[in-house]
């Protein structure tokens, strides 16, 4: 590549992100202000969830192992908005992968760990898969949009994991939570201290993410899906199979946030609870839309909304701020990025401007 | 240039000077200064691209000039937006009617008006009042019924309804004429005159250069955002002001390509004699597509290596002809087959790209992928073919090399093929929708518009560039509503009228009167029609 087509290429990355990163930095201004409101200055806000979520190993163990959920059911909120559907599902689809992999777990104990723990990551992303899988087919067959069903398919997912926790799959108590899962299911600490560690897991979110970065990128696949996510009548047209490709990637997208419950339950519960999911569902969609869904950038946005999760408690110690300050925060820059096309515009008035003051046009 | 001496003295309604407008590096306006005349029909012509858009736009307040400005009655004015035109006595007829289809023709033109007393009395005033500008211009506007179920010639009326309702002298008209049947463009055009006899201004764009010098007192001509002549109707010609449109910087080198010819210049076409059908469509019946109707009891024969033209007014069952032997809509009764396959089973294969190639006649929306880089959407539809990916890697630099070559060929005027296809101009994008359809390798191609939004010289190129595919043995059909385009490219057209073949002539020795007269669905014996239908031997 010659030296002008990379100062293009360079001009053209900094293009697709003229919108994001300015509406990122005016959330975070945005965040300040409300912490300047709020009688905190916003940069103890900053050191203060620093230094709850990396300060100390522990902490940096914990902040990780919250990561993996976001990273995954991320994942699984990008992966079908390729295809221009919005998987709004993932809480009952990680309910219920979490759910469906414990039950498994525990009635398949005696298998040895090295042929359980994979088995056990099947079920749970099966189960989400098939939780995923009729709200695409009624959104083809019958019109249905699927925000609504996946959205309402949520609920139906929570009610019938509580029902299943307290009656048949329960451990006799009133606790609503499975047995304890066999040790073999449970996915060893690569990296330990005291009580805490780190499992294999985030680091095989973040390998999922850049696989399907790289997929999408570079394939003839990804290239189709592009094209169904830029327009379904001119990709049917041009015998591109529109309808297969969004039921695999939705599909897909349902097994990666069962998958994310099924993890939860193999490496920080090691059962299931009714109460496990603090919203991770949920928070995918932040985690997804914060970097415009793109997966090679998921990381950030995991890492991020996993230091602010982590951190929740020490706002409360050191700051007296309530902890669903980090709701706020994460609806401030969720909102802020939802108007990038503002930004977008902005940018492009003020290059234009400067390149005509450079030009010395007027 | 403008300001011949004799025009000095009638008073200028709109003065524009100096007028500015660059989109990034693109001046698409530069320094234009003009005077409308109260009084006149003022016609903008030039190329695509040359910036007649741009200027109308800002004139009705949708684009804000870099520079320049413009005085309306000797007043400096500048508009923010429509609104603030419309008040100061401007109106715009668009191209595409924008109607409300569920709200009456009367509620769709009093739509935004202010109301003075309650809603029954103000629908009566109103009805009164557009009766009265009905009976004026001669329309037949069923003011009572539903704007969705009229037709193309209906809501246009309501079009420009809308804009005498608000009173506006200034009318502004994008292309009026380009989706009008022949005798529906003469009535039109009687209208144009009856409206400057009763004092209105207007100004319209046009790339129908006899249209231009049967109405217009005087003709701006827009070369590549600049003002190049202003030229009073009675004193020019057609070939002086095509000469102009095409008119090259004389350093940049002539175009020998281009002719200053007429446009609709008839085309010798070859046609290999005796060529087996290759499309036949047998008493073929579909539902209903969009609106528009479905065919009814329609049989055609395309013989090999032959170029068919359909036309036909808006709306009588082009795009469901278009659809079904695209595969896309089911056939409900006949047959239709291509080089001897059936229509339905290659429908249920899922691929009946593999036998022919479709251009839409709304590219944006059912061809083109926007939101994506040019290359990706030249690629479209070949991602799969083995030169552009190993073992299921796509081979960007390759399909880039292959995009390139495309744009080149089509003439496309584009910086970087990275570039969004929806950030070029409309007439660029059908010039990148018709480089993936004509760089196929396929034998049978359907065109609906083909020549929509290209100017004189694309058009010429676009036609060669048929012919010649023709010649090497690709069979067409083409779909347009521009009687010209298909008698300058066809062997033999044919009329659709409410989704039956009206007749088919050969286009040597086609009537376009006759013709016309189909588009409205009057039929008449005519020793010129031709069977559609190969007879059986």
């Amino acid at each position: 590549m010659n030296k002008a087509g990379l100062g293009r290429r360079i001009e053209g990355s900094i293009e697709s992100l003229s919108g994001l990163v300015p509406a990122l930095v005016f959330g975070f201004l945005m965040c300040a202000l409300l912490a300047v409101l709020a009688g905190v200055a916003p940069v103890d806000l900053a050191t203060t969830v620093w230094t709850g979520a990396w300060g100390s190993p522990d902490a940096a163990a914990t902040t990780l192992s919250k990561t993996t959920p976001l990273l995954l059911t991320g994942l699984a909120v990008s992966l079908a908005y390729q295809t221009n559907l919005l998987n709004i599902g993932c809480e009952g689809q990680l309910t219920l992968g979490a759910l469906a992999s414990s039950a498994f777990a525990v009635a398949a104990a005696p298998l040895p760990g090295l042929v359980l723990i994979p088995l056990t990551m099947l079920v749970g992303a099966g189960a989400g898969a098939a939780w995923a899988y009729p709200a695409v087919w009624l959104k083809q067959q019958r019109g249905v949009h699927e925000v609504i069903s996946t959205l309402l398919m949520n609920y139906m997912a929570i009610y019938l994991c509580e029902y299943l926790v307290l009656g048949p799959l329960g451990d006799g108590t009133a606790m609503g939570r499975t047995p304890e899962i066999p040790t073999g299911a449970v996915w060893p600490f690569l990296w330990r201290h005291g009580a805490v560690g780190v499992t294999a897991a985030p680091f095989l979110a973040l390998l999922l993410c850049i696989g399907v970065h790289l997929w999408l990128s570079r394939t003839c696949w990804g290239y189709e899906i592009r094209a169904v996510g830029s327009s379904t009548t001119s990709s049917r047209a041009a015998g591109i199979p529109v309808d297969r490709w969004q039921t695999r990637l939705f599909v897909l997208s349902g097994a990666l946030a069962g998958l994310a419950g099924a993890l939860e339950v193999a490496t920080v519960h090691h059962r299931f609870y009714r109460t496990f999911s603090p919203g991770y569902g949920f928070d995918g969609i932040t985690a997804a839309f914060v970097v415009n869904a793109s997966p090679g950038w998921l990381w950030l946005s995991g890492l991020f909304l996993a230091s602010l999760r982590a951190a929740d408690k020490w706002l409360q110690l050191s700051l007296q701020v309530t902890p669903n300050a980090i709701v706020i925060i994460q609806a401030v820059l969720l909102i802020s990025v939802a108007c990038q096309a503002r930004f977008r515009s902005a940018w492009q008035f003020m290059l234009t401007r400067f390149k005509e003051v450079r030009s010395g046009y007027r | 240039m403008n300001g011949d001496s004799d025009n000095r003295d009638r008073t200028a309604l709109i003065r524009i000077e100096g007028i500015s407008k660059r989109f990034g590096s693109l001046w698409a306006n530069r320094d234009i200064s003009l005077d409308i005349l109260e009084g006149e029909i003022h016609a903008v012509v030039g190329e695509n691209g040359a910036g007649k858009s741009t200027l109308m736009n800002i004139l009705y307040g949708h684009l804000q000039p870099n520079g320049g400005r413009m005085m309306v009655r000797g007043k400096p004015v500048r508009f923010r937006h429509p609104g603030e035109a419309i008040r100061a006595g401007i109106g715009m007829v668009h191209q595409q009617p924008l109607i409300f289809p569920q709200l009456s023709a009367l509620e769709n033109i009093i739509v935004g008006t202010s109301s003075r007393g309650g809603p029954l009395s103000r629908h009566r005033n109103a009805r009164d009042r557009l009766a009265g500008l009905c009976a004026l211009f001669g329309f037949d506007l069923p003011l009572h019924e539903m704007a969705g179920d009229l037709s193309f010639a209906h809501r246009q009326q309501i079009e420009i309804l809308r804009v005498l309702y608000r009173e506006a002298g200034i009318l502004i008209l994008d292309e009026p004429t380009s989706l009008l049947a022949p005798p529906e463009v003469e009535r039109f055009l009687g209208l144009l005159k009856s409206l400057r006899q009763a004092g209105h201004t207007l100004l319209f764009i046009s790339h129908r250069l006899r249209e231009v010098f049967a109405t217009a007192d005087r003709i701006s001509v827009l070369n590549r955002g600049r003002l190049l002549q202003t030229l009073n109707a009675s004193q020019s010609t057609i070939e002086e002001t095509v000469r102009l449109i095409v008119h090259e910087d004389p350093a940049a080198g002539g175009d020998p390509a281009v002719s200053s010819k007429e446009p609709a210049s008839k085309g010798i076409a070859v046609r290999k004699a005796g060529g087996e059908p290759y499309v036949v469509l047998r008493n073929v019946f579909t539902g209903a597509s969009d609106g528009e109707p479905g065919l009814i009891d329609f049989s055609l024969d395309i013989r090999e290596g032959e170029i068919v033209g359909i036309g036909g007014v808006v709306g009588n069952g082009q795009r469901s002809l278009a659809l079904v032997l695209a595969g896309l809509i089911p056939v409900d009764r006949g047959s239709v087959r291509i080089s001897g396959i059936e229509i339905d089973s290659v429908r249920r294969e899922g691929d009946s790209r593999r036998i022919l190639e479709r251009l839409p006649a709304n590219p944006m929306e059912e061809a083109l992928l926007p939101g994506r880089a040019l290359w990706e959407n030249l690629l479209l539809g070949r991602q799969r073919d083995r030169e552009f990916q190993v073992r299921g890697r796509l081979d960007k630099a390759e399909a880039i090399r292959y995009a390139c070559r495309l744009l080149d060929a089509a003439d496309v005027a584009y910086s970087d093929v990275n570039q969004h296809v929806d950030s070029l101009s409309g007439g660029n994008q059908q010039k990148v929708a018709l480089a993936r359809v004509l760089g196929g390798s396929r034998r049978f191609l359907i065109l609906e518009q083909p020549g929509r939004g290209l100017d004189i010289r694309a058009q010429q190129r676009l036609y060669e560039r048929i012919r010649a595919m023709n010649v090497e043995g690709v069979t067409f059909l083409i779909l347009s509503y521009d009687l010209e385009e298909l008698l300058a490219l066809c062997h033999r057209v044919g009329i659709l009228y409410r989704g039956g073949l009206t007749g088919m002539m050969e286009a040597n020795e086609a009537s376009r009167e006759v013709l016309g007269m189909w588009m409205l669905g009057i039929a008449g014996s005519n020793d010129r029609v031709v069977p559609a239908v190969q007879p059986r031997l």
